[in-house]
This record gives structure tokens, C-alpha cells and sequence, in this order.
């Protein structure tokens, strides 16, 4: 499994790899436009893939009010 | 993918609307050159020009903040504590941190000195907190910009942020704020100092990826009251259109911007007269901010007149 770490929701989830950013993306509802995917630091682009067993973070950047 | 730029480096930053990738060097050096192309193309000011940046500790003022002092401009910043618990103190604690790294000292106004902290603004007069905070807001910076001899006042608004106003704007035909949506809004008379958006011709997301590229640790968490905030619903429908038709949002705002929709009728009222409290520009004797505060004394005095 991929473990994704949504930073500004404070929450983690699992879903089966390997699997690339954009479907993780999918996965759990962000949109490519809006979000940042990071693995140890660095920006993922959507097709890159993460292997089984890694752990990614999502960074939502849409600010507003 | 390989950066589109050098053709060695693996990419990281995917711009559907460039059809590019480039690696985090090239993002950077790209990153700079459209902030610098908008500071140019607007004409937002000069190299000897003295600029003020408002820094809220998020990622936009920060990153407007760094690329500006990269480029070699004379920017300080000025952070405003707004007095909403640990929202406010993580953001000025990342503000802080940022200026120490580059070595500035930030000009800082703490809203408790006077009792108008937004909980304490909004609890008294019960009114949109997104509203009364953007013109505390524009008060403070404009008169720290007067009294500290700066030319021009810049804020991180990004591309989204103008696209989506617009966007509101056009939903709403609020025809009479248009002229508010150009990137510069000249210095006026009675004391408005000039303002840009330096950041315009990039997106949240190029400026979050250059945040996280360049280190520049910001705030990650939103202002506890913007939750709902109608922005955010035009920013989700503009990028709705952008996933499946990339480039919708600069073609929108600029589009628009490059037309001919700033008629001479249309200008956005100046404040003509000179506040008879605090000495800035006001439409009335007494300017808005003024008002509120004297509003929030007079509501603060009767609740404890009631208690």
C-alpha cells in the first residue's frame, strides 16, 4: 500500500501500489491544478510513479477569503 | 520526463498550460522571469524605488517577498497580527523566520495594541470578517507606506486570486470595481500609496512549488474564517475549466486585462479628502477605519456598561 499523508487535513490514507501521481490524485478527489505531491521532499509531476510501501505527501495550494 | 529547459535534469514542476516541465533549477529561473516580466510589463515600479510587501506568512507574500529581494529590489515587509490565536501566531512566527534567514527586520503592527483584533471586530459588530479585515488591512499598509517613505505597496495576489475575483466580479456585473482588478493601481492625490501584483502572471501552484523548492517554510493552514468564503467557490469553478482546458484562467484574466474594459466612466472613485482622525485618504471627514474603530469602542463600552 501507499501511504498518503494529506498535510492540511491532518489525516493519512492507504490506497493499493504502485500507482502514479495523477491517480493517486483521483484517488482521493484533488485536482493536478491544486495540489502538490511530494515524496521525501521533492515535487512529484502526475506521471511519475510511487512503489508499494512508499509514503507520499498532498499539499493542497488553493488560499482564499 | 526531462526538463524542457536544460534536457538533463528529471522534471519536477509540470505546467499543463506551458505544455513544459521543467527541473527545480529551471523552475526557478522561470518562476523569476514572469514576475519579473509583470513588474516590467505593468510597469509596477523602478529599481530605485523603495517597495513595501505585506507579508501575511503564507505562501504568496513570502515567495513575492524572496523573488523581489532576489531581483535585487529594496523590499521590506510588514506583517499585521490580526489576533486570531494560533492561526495568528504560527504565521507571524513563520514571518519572523523568514526575515531572520534573509536578514531583514519586517515591520510588524499587533491589532490587540488597539482593541481591533478581528475576533474582537467581528464579536462586536457582527459583520463579514473577510471584508472588514481587508480594509484594516489596506489602512495599515497604506499609512506604514506613507509614514516610512515607500513608493509602492505590493501584495501577493496570484493569478487565481485575480481570476477568480474577476470572475465574481462579471457574476455579480460589479462593473464599477473592474478598474480595482489592474495589476497597478496608481498613487492618488489624497495619499493612496501605488499598489501592484507583482504575482499575477503565476498561479498558486507555480508559487507554491517555488515555496517548496526555494525552502521558504509558510503557512500551510487557512485563516479560520475564510471557511465558506465565496472566493474559494469561483477559484473551484475556474479550476474545474482548467484541469480539462489548461490555460483557461490566463486567458480569462488576461483577456480581460488586455481588453477594452476600463472605459473613462468606469474609474473607481478616488478618496479625495484627507481623514480628520488618523490624516489618511477618505471618501468622508472620517475614513472607514476610523469609524469602525470608534464603532467597536463605543459596542465594547455599552457590553461592559450591560454586563
Amino acid at each position: 500500500m501507499i501511504r498518503v499523508r494529506v498535510l492540511q487535513e491532518k489525516k493519512e490514507l492507504e490506497i493499493p501500489g504502485p500507482a502514479r501521481v495523477a491517480d493517486i490524485l483521483r484517488e482521493i478527489g484533488a485536482k493536478q491544478t491544486t495540489t502538490v505531491v511530494l515524496k521525501s521532499g521533492v515535487i512529484l509531476t502526475p506521471d511519475r510513479e510511487v512503489e508499494d510501501g512508499e509514503t507520499v505527501d498532498v499539499l493542497s495550494v488553493v488560499s482564499g477569503g | 520526463m526531462k526538463c524542457r529547459r536544460c534536457g538533463s535534469f528529471e522534471g519536477e514542476v509540470a505546467l499543463k498550460r506551458h505544455n513544459a516541465t521543467f527541473c527545480r533549477n529551471c523552475f526557478v529561473v522561470f518562476f523569476r522571469r514572469q514576475v519579473k516580466r509583470a513588474i516590467s510589463e505593468f510597469r509596477m515600479f523602478t529599481p530605485k524605488e523603495k517597495i513595501l510587501v505585506c507579508v501575511s506568512g503564507g505562501k504568496d507574500s513570502l515567495v513575492l517577498w524572496d523573488v523581489l529581494l532576489d531581483l535585487g529590489f529594496d523590499a521590506d515587509g510588514m506583517y499585521i497580527d490580526l489576533g486570531i490565536g494560533d492561526y495568528s501566531r504560527e504565521s507571524r512566527e513563520k514571518v519572523l523566520a523568514f526575515a531572520r534567514l534573509r536578514k531583514r527586520e519586517p515591520i510588524i503592527v499587533d491589532l490587540s495594541a488597539e482593541g481591533m483584533t478581528i475576533p474582537e471586530v467581528t464579536a462586536r459588530l457582527r459583520k463579514k470578517a473577510c471584508s472588514l479585515c481587508g480594509m484594516i488591512k489596506r489602512h495599515h499598509f497604506n499609512s506604514a507606506a506613507r509614514k516610512g517613505g515607500y513608493d509602492v505597496v505590493a501584495t501577493g495576489h496570484n493569478l487565481d486570486d485575480e481570476a477568480s475575483r474577476l470572475l465574481g466580479n462579471i457574476i455579480q456585473w460589479n462593473v464599477k470595481y473592474f478598474p480595482g482588478q489592474k495589476p497597478v493601481l496608481e498613487e492618488t492625490s489624497s495619499g493612496m500609496v501605488r499598489k501592484v501584483k507583482p504575482l499575477v502572471r503565476v498561479t498558486e501552484y507555480e508559487t507554491a512549488c517555488y515555496a517548496l523548492i526555494r525552502g521558504i517554510d509558510y503557512m500551510i493552514y487557512e485563516c479560520p474564517y475564510s471557511k465558506g468564503a465565496t472566493s474559494l467557490a469561483y477559484k473551484e469553478a475556474l479550476n474545474m475549466l482548467e484541469e480539462e482546458m489548461p490555460g483557461t484562467k490566463a486567458r480569462f484574466l488576461f483577456g480581460f486585462l488586455d481588453g477594452e474594459f476600463f472605459r473613462e466612466d468606469e474609474k473607481e472613485e478616488s478618496e479625495g479628502r484627507s481623514c480628520l482622525v488618523c490624516g489618511e485618504p477618505s471618501f468622508q471627514e472620517v475614513c472607514s477605519y476610523c469609524r469602525l474603530k470608534e464603532e467597536v469602542a463605543r459596542r465594547s463600552a455599552a457590553g461592559r456598561k450591560g454586563a
